[in-house]
């Protein structure tokens, strides 16, 4: 007698039950097949990775070859490590990569910093791989630059007034990105993304309060060179991003210097990244197209 | 997925169910609180039906406002969005001209009823906001002040190059007035003067149009957003390419929260000393 004095009651009850179940359903089988997918493309990543592995070998011309059929070729990349599954044999051997293909600048990031702590022994690696690949030809010289927020908290008053003044400094060498003799390596983390960021305010503080500018002086070039120009020479931000560490979640890198930057996630892991696979990524960038607003 | 997307469209009973079904289906999981939307390929969707480039734009604003009811249905409380960068000043003049009278039309008609709901707030640049766009927007801001629930940051005449110099303006005046130290100067304090200084950061950056760049849009706020990169052109973005970039969220939902606590512990330890080898923190250099 009770059921059938609230029949509307009882009625979508029954109802809510099997329609939750029905949704619950459909959550998990989304997110089971998203998650198959992304299994299914890392198991694809690896084998192509074994086949190169066991029967592609990349020489230095090959790489000069391809190098130049790109249409266009990032000046500056920037590499996104997963902090926790960091390889340095193997990210050793994808900076020789980038290097025989032609790029001059590279920077690696990792969102805790831990390459930061294992720098000397990477540089071991990379010495070894270059070796290797450039064996009898001259390497491009490695040049270790500052992070950002060494750079900016190392800058002398002198150095910080010619990047007010937008001038440069006396005695400094401009960057020259035809010059193939050297390559820049950087080692970031998101800590140096907010330092940096900090200190260029206080350098900007200090500088007001010595009456050298107002606030209203400050614009964006301003902020630029003291971010970017170290000794009054500057390298082009990164025009190119390659996440390796499998998601598209924004690893604190350098935001002042990447507002341009083409952002594309390997679909495998730094571990599994083989030639052909880096070179489809490089390919990939070399057909973007770039409006700046336009 | 398009042909999807367009059979839906065309037919508003499924419309509303699949946005019913979306909502259920998505709130299972955790739900963004903030989106933040990069409307991309406005003019290329009117070239490809060879109209003109306005009515790509007219088209984009009608798809805005169906997304702010889209996110409201699904919980979405803030919402971003990039209507208008310093950079598309350079595009031709009539065409600028089209777009903030484009701008003013479209804020005039629906501005009334949105600020009932929703709190409005003004990204940008002001000084290069027309001033009748500046009115309305500012009206906008101030009638809709109270408002907790909801809010539209709408980002007129925005770079986030530009903001982040306007924050260190900002603070070297704040500085040369006492009201700030320069012990206080840290990425924490630097947050509090960027426009977005009252806002949580977006949960999800939704890109339209295939381009795979943030276009100095929201640099210091993304720095631990998921980023989703969209084939769709905005006028043709609907409530499904909205699920699959929640659905895409909730996958990197982890990861999301563990940048997150990263950077929130970077930001707060500014001057602190860090050990190069553990990269841990050691001392404090100076005391707040």
């Amino acid at each position: 007698v009770s059921l059938m004095a609230s029949p509307p009651g009882v009625v979508a009850r029954l109802f809510h039950i099997p329609i939750t179940l029905v949704l619950v359903c459909v959550y998990n089988v989304i997110h089971a097949s998203y998650s198959l997918l992304k299994r299914a493309l890392q198991i694809k990543f690896a084998l192509i990775h074994l086949y190169d592995q066991l029967f592609t070998t990349i020489t230095l011309s090959e790489l000069r070859q391809k190098g130049k059929t790109l249409s266009q070729s990032p000046k500056h990349l920037a590499i996104v490590l997963d902090s926790e599954s960091l390889c340095l044999s193997k990210l050793a051997t994808v900076v020789v990569w980038a290097l025989g293909v032609g790029i001059r600048n590279i920077t690696l990031h990792d969102i805790d910093g831990k390459l930061k702590g294992d720098q000397k022994d990477f540089l071991k690696f990379l010495e070894h791989e270059e070796r290797k690949l450039f064996r009898g030809s001259s390497a491009p010289q490695l040049v270790v630059r500052p992070s950002p927020a060494d750079i900016v908290s190392k800058k002398s008053p002198q150095e910080v007034l010619c990047d007010i003044q937008n001038k440069p400094q006396e005695g400094t060498v401009a960057y020259d990105e035809t010059n193939s003799d050297y390559f820049h390596l950087t080692f970031t983390c998101a800590r140096d993304s907010t330092d940096a960021m900090a200190t260029c305010i206080e350098k900007l503080v200090s500088a007001s309060k010595d009456g050298i500018l107002s606030s209203e002086d400050i614009d964006i070039q301003m902020i630029d060179n003291i971010l970017t120009s170290q000794s009054g020479s500057k390298i082009p931000d990164p025009d190119f991003i390659l996440k390796l560490d499998q998601n598209m979640v924004q690893a604190g890198l350098l935001p002042w210097q990447t507002r341009y930057s083409e952002i594309m996630q390997a679909q495998c892991s730094l571990s599994s990244l083989s030639f052909s696979s880096f070179w489809n990524c490089l390919e990939y960038y070399s057909r973007r197209n770039k409006r700046f607003g336009k | 997925m398009e042909w999807l997307s367009r059979v839906v469209e065309r037919v508003p009973f499924l419309k509303s169910l699949l946005l019913w079904f979306i909502c259920r289906v998505a709130q299972m999981g955790p739900v963004p609180g903030h989106v933040a939307f990069i409307m991309d390929g406005n003019r290329r969707y009117a070239r490809q039906r060879n109209q003109k480039v306005v009515l790509g734009h007219r088209e984009g604003g009608i798809k805005l406002q169906e997304m702010l009811d889209s996110c409201e249905a699904l919980g979405i409380h803030t919402v971003t969005a990039f209507a208008f960068s310093l950079d598309n000043f350079k595009r031709s003049q009539q065409e600028v001209d089209d777009l903030l009278n484009l701008a003013v039309e479209k804020l005039t008609d629906n501005l009334p009823e949105l600020v009932t709901k929703t709190r409005v707030k003004l990204f940008g640049d002001v000084s290069r906001v027309p001033p009748n766009l500046l009115r309305l927007l500012e009206k906008a801001a101030k009638d809709s002040e109270h408002i907790k629930s909801s809010t539209l940051n709408l980002c007129f005449s925005y770079t986030s190059t530009n903001e982040m110099m306007r924050a260190t303006r900002k603070m070297v005046d704040a500085c040369a007035k006492g009201t700030l130290t320069e012990n206080d100067i840290d990425p924490i304090s630097f947050e509090s003067f960027l426009d977005s200084s009252e806002c949580i950061e977006p949960d999800v950056v939704i890109r339209t149009s295939g381009e795979v760049r943030l276009s100095d849009f929201c640099l210091w706020q993304t720095m631990s957003s998921c980023i989703y990169f969209c084939q769709a052109l905005w006028p043709d973005f609907s409530v499904l390419h909205l699920f699959l970039s929640i659905i895409h969220y909730q996958q990197n939902f982890d990861v999301i929260q563990q940048r997150r606590k990263t950077m929130k512990r970077f930001k707060e330890s500014f001057r602190s000393e860090v050990d190069p080898k553990t990269r841990k923190c050691r001392i404090q250099k100076k005391d707040k």
